[in-house]
């Protein structure tokens, strides 16, 4: 330093290297902390939202399967092409079905990739101005915690209830309609209001 | 011409030799100074050109082509893995529909409807990597903004600094001045002792600093020197 010079540049100068070193690091240790979140866990959020959907909709199956063969039987509509069209129907519900728990499965990773973007997009920008590196990874860390723990998924809802108010439900309640007694001419179901079963929705 | 007078000459010359010099490094140190922090603005420049450019090669029309089509994969894989599963209900045994014409175009509505399905939702990727690489470039030119605009606002005070750094040599130049200005003084006083008169002292010191005095001598008092151009 020179008689009487002022070094406030050279402080200044020294205070930003400081300050961009810390930024670096700063943002390399939010980096590390989110370094797990990779295209397989997000595809293990899928998988893990599937293996959660997958037997409800094998139970829901199941069910309006049964519900189906018994009213079918019921009817004694078993081998008939009516029997034929809804049990197609029902295979195309559980198609549809399993397309739209896929569907949500990869929005499941997707919602939560945007999280872990968002998150650590907001993590570097407090970086920017950051003094302390360890308290911004300390903070990137807990955060990738929070992100990295089990989902716990809401249950599916109803995926047949199309199936069974709108095909099932109609399909069995004009079977039985007198206004629509079609198949009363082809000899089914002629013991009387004996065999009659109500239409019930599902 | 005194001793005393060239010294003052003397001196004065080094004074104002040293005033410029040091006037030229102060210039050159703020030009350092400037030229410096102008590359480094230019590296930034730079890098914050590489960031963008790299997000906008992801922007291109391949580049969404090849993103969406690979959501659609993932789609199209996870519905595989779905119905993949077997069904544990077994559907009622079907004597009429239960054919391989019946079975092979159920399995083709599904196929259709799994890609239509996969196709659609496919989509929903471009937009998500969209996102993501438009905010990492953010958060990479938000860095590089953050640190050039720190390096900006430290150039006024390295101006200054550079400004400063040469106080030591304006000082020692304004010393010699002085002291040439005095000596030179000083032997113009003393010029009736030694039979110089005050015109000629006051135009040694009039050439001395540069400017002239010649019509000053009018004024001469011919024993009591006045430097009177001085003032």
């Amino acid at each position: 330093m020179g008689c009487g010079s002022s070094n406030a540049g050279r402080q200044m100068a020294d205070q930003q290297a400081q300050q961009e070193a810390l930024t670096n690091q700063s943002v390399a240790n939010i980096n590390k902390a989110f370094a797990g979140f990779t295209p397989d866990f997000y595809k293990g959020i899928s998988t893990a939202y599937q293996n959660y959907q997958m037997p409800l909709l094998q139970q829901q199956y199941q069910q309006n399967a049964n519900n189906l063969g018994f009213k079918l039987a019921g009817q004694g509509l078993q081998n008939s092409s009516q029997a034929q069209d809804l049990q197609n129907r029902l295979s195309q519900q559980n198609t549809q079905a399993t397309q739209q728990i896929a569907q949500q499965g990869l929005s499941q990773a997707q919602q939560l990739q945007q999280q872990v973007g968002q998150e650590q997009s907001n993590l570097i920008g407090q970086a920017q101005t950051a003094s302390n590196p360890n308290a911004i990874g300390q903070s990137a860390i807990a955060a990738a915690s929070g992100f990295q723990a089990p989902s716990s998924f809401q249950p599916i809802g109803n995926l047949f209830a199309n199936f069974s108010q709108q095909y099932l439900g109609n399909q069995l309640a004009n079977t039985y309609n007198p206004a629509t007694a079609l198949l009363g001419g082809y000899g089914f179901n002629s013991g009387g209001s004996s065999n009659f079963l109500p239409a019930t929705s599902y | 011409m005194a001793c005393g007078t060239i010294a003052g000459l003397v001196l004065g010359g080094a004074g104002a030799g040293v005033n410029a010099y040091a006037g030229e490094r102060t210039h050159g140190a703020m030009n350092s100074a400037v030229n410096q922090e102008m590359a480094r603005n230019r590296g930034y420049q730079q890098q914050g050109q590489q960031v963008f450019q790299q997000s906008l090669d992801q922007s291109t029309p391949q580049a969404a082509k090849q993103q969406i089509g690979q959501g659609q994969q993932q789609l199209a894989g996870l519905i595989q893995n779905a119905q993949a599963v077997p069904l544990s209900a077994s559907m009622p045994s079907n004597t009429l529909g239960d054919s391989g014409v019946n079975a092979q175009a159920q399995q083709a509505k599904t196929n259709m409807s799994n890609t239509a399905a996969s196709n659609y939702g496919g989509y929903s990727n471009y937009g998500l990597q969209q996102y993501l690489k438009d905010m990492q470039a953010q958060n990479q030119l938000g860095v590089i903004n953050q640190n050039a605009r720190g390096w900006a606002n430290v150039l006024p005070a390295q101006l200054q600094d550079a400004q400063n750094s040469q106080q030591g040599l304006q000082a020692l130049g304004s010393l010699l001045g002085t002291a040439g200005l005095v000596t030179g003084l000083g032997s113009a006083m003393s010029a009736p002792a030694t039979g110089v008169s005050a015109s000629q002292s006051a135009n040694v010191l009039g050439e001395m600093n540069g400017t002239s005095y010649l019509g000053v001598p009018t004024f001469s008092f011919n024993q009591i020197p006045y430097p009177y151009g001085l003032f």
